[in-house]
Order: C-alpha cells, then sequence, then structure tokens
C-alpha cells in the first residue's frame, strides 16, 4: 500500500493537536484518506504529546509502524520518535532550538522554526511554519493546506488568517531553497499515492456515536466529564438544544445514569457516554435499570484501569464488567463496534434494542476507537431505523385501566409499556423484587422465578437484529479480536497473507448475548484459535471459553501498555503462530504473547 | 372533586404511630386539592421505610436503589414537563446516602418537590444512627453515642441555594398539606423536611420532645418567608427547630433555563430518524 506518515511533537499548550489536525485536513483536503493517532498525557500545559497523520490511498485504520517525518518542536520528541523514522525518513527540527541528532539513518532537516515565525511577528507561528517545510518535503497540495490552515482560522479574523497563511508559506519556501535535495528522496514513495475525487469527512469515534445517537431520536443525554468520553458530553451541549432536547452534566455518573433511566421510562430517549471509572460508579444503577425493565444507552469507552489508571492511554480491560458488572442477574445487551462507521450505525441501533428490550444497551466502545479521527465515505445514514418496542397508546392504556400488567408474563418476556402521563395504567417501577403488577413481591418464591425467567428470557434471542460477529478469510487458524484492535489486525493479516500465511478473520461484534451459534461453529472449525485483545488477562478469550468452549487451542496476543497495536507489532506476534499452526489438541494450552 | 382516597393504593405496613402515615395523608389531601389526576404525578421514593410511599400512594410511582430518587426524577421531569413530579424519602435516603444529588438538584432549581420524612433514625435496618441523628444518642451502630454532629437540612439547603424551603412535623396534617401543597405549586425546586418521629426505635426525638422545641413560622406575623436575611438567620439560630414556610423566592426552574428546550414535552414527540440533521452536520463540521 502507498501511504505516508508524518508526526508532530512537542509538549501540551503550545498547539500540536490543532497543529496536527491541520495537517491532517491539509492531506484529506487533498484527496488522501487519513488515520490520525495522538499521544498526549493529562497534563495539560507541558507535557510530552504528538500527533500522527498516517496517509494513503485507501481506508487505514490504525496507527503507523514507521515515520516519514517526524517534526520535533523539542528534543524529547526526537529521542521518543526518532527511532520510528523509517531509513531516509525527514527530522525536521527547530533549529538551533532542537539539537538532538535524532538517528543516524534519518535525514536531518533543520529549519529556523521559531525564527521564521518571530520575524512573521509571532513566534507561536512556529508550527504552521514546520507544518508548511513539512508539507513542502512530503510533497503535500499547497492548496489543499492553505484551505485547511484558513478554515483553522475563519473564525479569528482574516488578518490572523493572513498571518497563518504567510508562516506557513514561510516554511515552505524555506524547505524549497535549502531542503531540495532532501526533498527528491522521496519522489519514489509520493508518486505511489493517488489522490481520489471522492468527498469524503473527517472525524472521530466520538463524533460518529454521538451522530448516531441524534439520527436515533435521543433527546436527554446525561453525562460527567471524563476522558475519552468527554467530547460526545461537549458535542451534545453543542446540537442537542437545536432538536429541543438538552445535554444535562451530572454531579456524578450515578446521576448521569439515573437522569437516562428517569428520562427513558418517561418515554425520551435518552444516552450517557463514560469511562470505566464512571461505569463503575453506574454499576449500581445498571441494577435498577435491569429490575425495572427501564431502556437505557450506555456508550463506555474504556481506557486502562484499575482506578483512575492511564486516563488518556487506551486498553480494553472492562469488557467483563461491561458483561457481568453488577449484582444480581438481568438482561443487558453489549455492542461492540470495530469502526467508526460501526459506532454511528450501533449507537443508533442500541436505542431501539434498548427500548424493545427495555433493558440497558452498552455500547462497548475504547480510547482508540473514540478519538482517533479518521476520513471516511459516508456513515449508514439511510439503515438508521426507529423501532420504540411494545408501546400501548393512550386509547389502549384507557381501555385497560386497572388491568394493565405492567410486568405481564409473555411468551418473549417483553411487556407493553405504559409511559406516566398515559391514562388510566397509574403503576408501580421498583427495582425490590416485583409481581406482574408491579407489585412489590419479596417473599413468593413462585413469583420471584417467573419473574426472573420473564426478564431474562427477553434477550434469550435478539432474532437476527444484531449483527454479532463479522468473519472473513479463510485458514485453519481463527484469529478473533474486537474494537479498535480489528483495524491493526486485519491490516496484519493482509500483509501475512502476502507472504502466503493465511487465516480466518473473527470481529465480535456483540459481546452479551455471546454469539454463540456464530463464534460456536467457527472456533469447533478452526485448529488454532488466536484471541488479540488490549488486556492482560484475556477477558474476550475467557469469555469465549466460557460460552463456546476451545479448551486447549485458544491462545492470545495482549498488549496493556497503553498504546493501541501497530499493524506491524500483530504482525510480528502472528507470523509464527500462522508459520506453524499445531494439530488439533496440540496448542499450548493457555498459552499468550504479552506485548 | 377528588379526595385524598383518591391517591390511596396498598394499605401502608409502617409500624402503628409512624410519622410517615401524615405524611402520605398530607401528600394524598395536597394532590386532592389542587386537582392532579393520578396519572399525571410521578412520585418517586427511594430506600426504608420513607421509600415504601410509592406502593401506598396511587399515581405512576418509581421505587428506586437507595438514595438516587433525585437524579431519576430529574430524569422524569426533563422527558415531560407537563407531568407533576414529586420526590420522596427519608433522612437517610436524601442526606446520607443521596446528599450529593440534593445539593445539585438545588442548583439547578429543577422543578421537583422533595418530601423528606426526617425520623433521625435508619428504621428499616433497626434503629441505626442517621444523618440527623442527635450527637450523642446511642444506637445499635453507635451503642457509646453518636460522634457526630447531625446534618442540618434547612441550614443545608439555605447554603445552596434553595428556591422553596420548608419544615413541618407529623403531628399537624394540616399545616403539613399546605407546605406540601405550596411545595408542589412552586415552580421550582421545593424542599419540604418533615420531622416524622420513629416510634419504634427513636425513644429521644417523640412528638411531645419536639412540641418543647418547635416555633412555628407560620403564625409568626414578624416572620417574612420571603426574605433571605430572616431566613438565615433562623436557620442558623434555632438549630432548624422550626416549623412552616422558612423561604421562598422566584427563581427560574430547570426546564425554563435550558437553551432551545422543546415547549411541549419530550415524550410527545413522535421520532423518526434524523437522517436530515445528520447529513446537515456532517456537511457543516466534518468536511474537511
Amino acid at each position: 500500500m502507498a501511504e505516508l506518515a508524518w508526526l508532530l511533537g512537542g509538549v501540551t499548550g503550545e498547539g500540536v493537536d490543532s497543529t496536527g489536525e491541520v495537517f491532517a485536513r491539509a492531506a484529506a483536503r487533498a484527496g488522501l484518506e487519513v488515520h490520525t493517532f495522538r499521544l498526549f498525557p493529562p497534563i495539560i500545559k507541558g507535557g510530552p504529546t504528538s500527533y500522527e497523520v498516517r496517509m494513503g490511498d485507501r481506508p487505514l485504520h490504525a496507527r503507523a509502524d514507521r515515520l516519514d517525518c517526524l517534526v520535533a518542536l523539542d528534543a524529547e520528541t526526537v529521542t521518543r520518535h526518532g527511532p520510528a523514522l523509517r531509513p531516509g525518513g525527514f527530522l525536521v527540527v527547530d533549529d538551533p532550538r532542537v539539537k538532538a541528532p535524532g538517528p543516524p539513518w534519518a535525514v536531518r532537516c533543520p529549519v529556523p522554526l521559531t525564527q521564521l515565525a518571530t520575524d512573521l511577528g509571532d513566534p507561536i507561528m512556529k508550527n504552521m511554519v514546520a507544518l508548511g517545510a513539512s508539507a513542502s518535503l512530503l510533497g503535500l497540495d499547497p492548496t489543499a493546506l492553505e484551505g485547511a490552515v484558513r478554515r483553522r482560522f475563519a473564525e479569528k479574523g482574516s488578518q490572523v488568517q493572513e498571518r497563518n497563511v504567510a508562516a506557513v508559506t514561510a516554511g515552505w519556501r524555506y524547505a524549497e531553497a535549502h531542503l531540495a535535495s532532501e526533498r527528491a528522496r522521496l519522489a519514489g514513495v509520493r508518486s505511489d499515492v493517488r489522490p481520489s475525487p471522492a468527498p469524503r469527512y473527517f472525524l472521530s469515534g466520538n463524533d460518529a456515536i454521538a451522530l448516531g445517537a441524534l439520527a436515533a431520536g435521543c433527546r436527554v443525554y446525561a453525562s460527567y466529564p471524563i476522558t475519552p468520553a468527554s467530547d460526545v458530553l461537549e458535542w451534545m451541549a453543542d446540537q442537542l438544544p437545536g432538536v429541543g432536547g438538552v445535554a444535562l452534566q451530572t454531579e456524578d455518573e450515578i446521576a448521569a445514569l439515573c437522569v437516562v433511566l428517569g428520562a427513558g421510562y418517561a418515554g425520551v430517549r435518552a444516552m450517557t457516554a463514560t469511562s470505566g471509572p464512571g461505569l463503575s460508579l453506574m454499576t449500581e444503577t445498571l441494577g435498577l435499570a435491569g429490575m425495572a425493565e427501564l431502556p437505557a444507552v450506555i456508550v463506555a469507552a474504556q481506557r486502562p484501569g484499575p482506578s483512575a489508571g492511564m486516563p488518556t492511554k487506551h486498553e480494553q480491560g472492562d469488557l467483563l464488567h461491561m458483561v457481568f458488572g453488577g449484582h444480581g442477574e438481568f438482561p443487558r445487551i453489549v455492542l461492540a463496534p470495530g469502526s467508526l462507521e460501526e459506532c454511528f450505525a450501533d449507537t443508533a441501533l442500541a436505542f431501539n434494542l434498548a427500548e424493545r428490550y427495555q433493558c440497558p444497551v452498552i455500547v462497548a466502545v475504547d480510547q482508540d476507537l473514540v478519538l482517533k479521527k479518521r476520513t471516511v465515505s459516508g456513515l449508514p445514514v439511510d439503515e438508521v431505523a426507529v423501532d420504540r418496542g411494545a408501546r400501548l397508546t393512550d386509547e389502549e392504556t384507557a381501555a385497560m385501566g386497572r388491568a394493565y400488567r405492567r410486568y405481564a408474563l409473555t411468551p418473549s418476556g417483553i411487556s407493553p409499556r405504559a409511559v406516566p402521563g398515559q391514562p388510566g395504567t397509574w403503576h408501580l417501577t421498583t427495582g425490590d423484587a416485583h409481581d406482574d403488577r408491579g407489585v412489590i413481591d419479596v417473599e413468593d418464591p413462585a413469583v420471584r422465578r417467573a419473574m426472573v425467567d420473564k426478564r431474562l428470557r427477553k434477550t434469550a434471542d435478539l432474532g437476527g437484529i444484531v449483527q454479532g460477529i463479522r468473519a472473513e478469510g479463510d485458514g485453519d487458524v481463527l484469529v478473533v479480536s474486537l474494537g479498535s484492535a480489528c483495524g491493526p489486525v486485519r491490516e496484519a493479516m493482509e500483509r501475512l497473507a502476502h507472504s502466503g500465511l493465511r487465516a480466518r478473520f473473527l470481529q465480535i461484534r456483540c459481546l452479551w448475548p455471546f454469539p454463540r451459534d456464530a463464534v460456536g461453529p467457527e472456533v469447533a472449525r478452526a485448529r488454532r484459535v488466536v484471541v488479540v485483545e488490549h488486556n492482560a488477562t484475556g477477558q474476550l478469550a475467557a469469555l469465549i471459553l466460557s460460552q463456546v468452549g476451545g479448551h486447549g487451542k485458544v491462545e492470545g496476543i495482549r498488549k496493556y501498555d497503553g498504546l493501541p497495536f501497530s499493524p506491524g507489532e500483530v504482525e510480528a506476534a502472528l507470523r509464527p503462530l500462522l508459520a506453524a499452526p499445531l494439530p488439533l489438541g496440540q496448542a499450548s494450552r493457555g498459552a499468550h504473547a504479552d506485548l | 372533586m377528588l379526595t385524598y382516597k383518591d391517591f390511596a393504593a396498598q394499605k401502608p405496613t409502617w409500624c402503628p404511630g409512624c410519622g410517615d402515615f401524615a405524611v402520605l395523608r398530607a401528600l394524598q389531601e395536597s394532590c386532592a386539592r389542587l386537582g392532579l389526576a393520578p396519572d399525571r404525578v410521578v412520585l418517586v421514593s427511594g430506600i426504608g421505610c420513607s421509600g415504601k410511599i410509592t406502593s401506598y400512594f396511587a399515581s405512576y410511582g418509581v421505587h428506586v436503589h437507595h438514595g438516587r430518587t433525585l437524579p431519576v426524577a430529574t430524569g422524569i421531569a426533563l422527558a415531560n414537563r407537563s407531568l407533576t413530579v414529586i420526590a420522596a424519602g427519608g433522612d437517610g435516603d436524601g442526606y446520607g446516602i443521596g446528599l450529593n444529588h440534593l445539593i445539585h438538584a438545588i442548583r439547578r432549581n429543577v422543578d421537583i418537590t422533595y418530601v423528606v420524612m426526617d425520623n433521625g433514625v435508619y428504621g428499616n435496618t433497626k434503629g441505626q444512627t442517621s444523618p440527623t441523628t442527635s450527637r450523642g444518642t446511642a444506637t445499635p451502630s453507635s451503642p457509646r453515642g453518636a460522634v457526630e454532629d447531625p446534618v442540618r437540612p434547612l441550614r443545608l439547603a439555605m447554603a445552596a441555594g434553595i428556591t422553596f424551603l420548608a419544615q413541618g412535623i407529623s403531628s399537624d396534617v394540616p399545616q403539613l398539606t399546605r407546605l406540601i401543597t405550596a411545595g408542589i405549586q412552586h415552580r421550582g425546586f421545593a424542599l419540604v423536611n418533615v420531622l416524622s418521629p420513629c416510634p419504634t426505635y427513636d425513644r429521644v426525638r417523640t412528638y411531645a420532645w419536639w412540641r418543647t422545641r418547635l416555633s412555628n413560622l407560620d403564625e409568626d406575623r414578624a416572620y417574612n418567608p420571603s426574605s433571605r436575611e430572616q431566613a438565615w438567620e433562623t436557620v442558623m439560630t434555632r438549630d432548624d427547630e422550626v416549623v412552616g414556610l422558612v423561604y421562598r423566592t422566584e427563581g427560574d426552574p430547570l426546564d425554563a433555563r435550558l437553551p432551545g428546550f422543546r415547549e411541549a414535552p419530550l415524550s410527545s414527540e413522535v421520532l423518526a430518524p434524523d437522517r436530515e440533521a445528520v447529513r446537515r452536520i456532517l456537511r457543516e463540521r466534518y468536511v474537511p
């Protein structure tokens, strides 16, 4: 695949993020597919930060293994990211402030970034000078770059816009004048990357989730700020008033989910988004949703735990919490989108499931999936449908009156809902054990059994509404993954296939109810099952073993250092497993490779 | 013409003599007096003896987990502005496990009436210390006397910026009915703290004990409940030992503060996939 990777590194507070985004937009405007990856600390000013832009001529779903151009605003960036430069890659440094030589295989390109920016009136524009210089080195379309810069400063007035365009131009001209021979080195690579004229959008997983919620008719959003889910709160606060709805920042995550349950109970689609610490607080309320049969949509973007863990980093360590967390037994649905498009579709679908099955629905995502921005040709907007489940009309409730049974025992377990305000059918909705009328009954064993069975029956069969898996490729090794890890895994498998090492790929799209019927035969057929996931204990592997078996042939590739897999890492770990697949029953039991 | 009986559901199982009977009756009288239909009222209760009130009160009821009445009620109030939303709970529910929510509900001035059955004891778990138990009181969980000073609900509510604050006592149902009725009529958050003695586990704070201490602000001609200064002075100097309307002021409720908030109840909206909105936002925000 023809591709280029660019990385800007410095410290937080000097505009690395916004500058990186301008570069990404410039590449997208030039017709390239773009994938971004940010590394940032929980330090608002002065901590090491970076913004990677990977560009190519087909959709990208993972961070880069090697860099073509590294722009270092400080020496630490050279130390941290210099080793990732490919031989002949450019190391652009702020001359003379950054003296670090960088790796010997890189081409050092000193540019007086701060000096050129100061000459133009403000040293803060050194980022823009860096953009111009590095874009010139990589041969990025200057018109696209200028357009992205103008867009970035559109709200700041034409004077600011012109100054920044001048800074970009100064960087570009400096590279043309002083680095022409270096620039020529990459010509071969550049000519492989063919821009596409197709229209595309550039957005994050959080953006896609928020859009999915809006498409599905979410009108109440309640949450507490938490990395990496806060973007959704800010998005909703901006957009929900436009459709008459409300985004409420609550005092904690307990209140957030309670507001969602209250709104859902009263017949309004509501959602919250959080991360592990918030999900822990919500777990108590999750039980109320289960017992009282209330709809709720909870987006849970995982980050490394336990406790505060690594707030700005990546992990998939809350899978079993989402599936099993909480006291007592109750139905729940846990969807696991693996791409931006799936984030949109699954969030929209979650609202239908929550109302149809009258239970909490968790959209399990992870830091990498929700924070990285990517180009997409579109979102599956036309596929969004609204299904509000079994709801009674006012005429029906008036006719039923006191005969209404909120928790009527039905074959499906689903009891038609009446919401407050509907005539005749006032009733109790309770977290205590209750009978089919909603009357508290904490004594009768037969009622208890009937009501537990009724609740669990609801999600016993999701009737094909939820796509449990996505499978592709052939081979006697089954590689299983989920969430954002699917991107690097599939890219690694493509590379391995080029060298004749083929395997079958299985994405788990729904963690609960576990898609046993779909996964079971896949595991049974495979000689070897390799589960690739971002945690230390193999939670997805444990779920597979407990739900469909596969003892003796399930292995794992696990990474839990806070960083998402790169395709090269997965490729290196998978290669020996594909190269020498063991006969059935001979796999090293429970073995896993940690990255 | 509605009567309190229109709001009667199951027969209460509270202990004989429990103050909560009076709270239930006052709530029923208030709703009848206001001509509310059981279908248009949502009562949200928590855990404890007080939490059982949703089983005894005829309306849409939500009986939630411990301490979470107010955020659940907030969600309901946002979803359907045309409903009367009342929350009810005990001192453990509201001033212990759920205290955080109380302060923020006051701050939001969400249009909810919150009736707290304050008996100073954890009755449902057999008599342990509660947040409003007086210091020094011996209970099964503080056999040598409670070591903490009690929560002062009235001071706390004033400090949080409440717009309607009242205190009643279960021995005076007519006054309690007036206070709850006024609380429901108030546009914004109303706290009605009710001194509701527990005859089973509290031998100290009996009706007789309260009678010697309480003064009735409603009968005090010099007291002006719209004066913040008088209310402050009262709650700070009289140890919360007053009944009547403590403070009332105009303040815009949450639903009136929200930008763009739908006039008609959100719950009445017929939803269809909002594809056009998504396409518009994609064009406006996400073209690189």
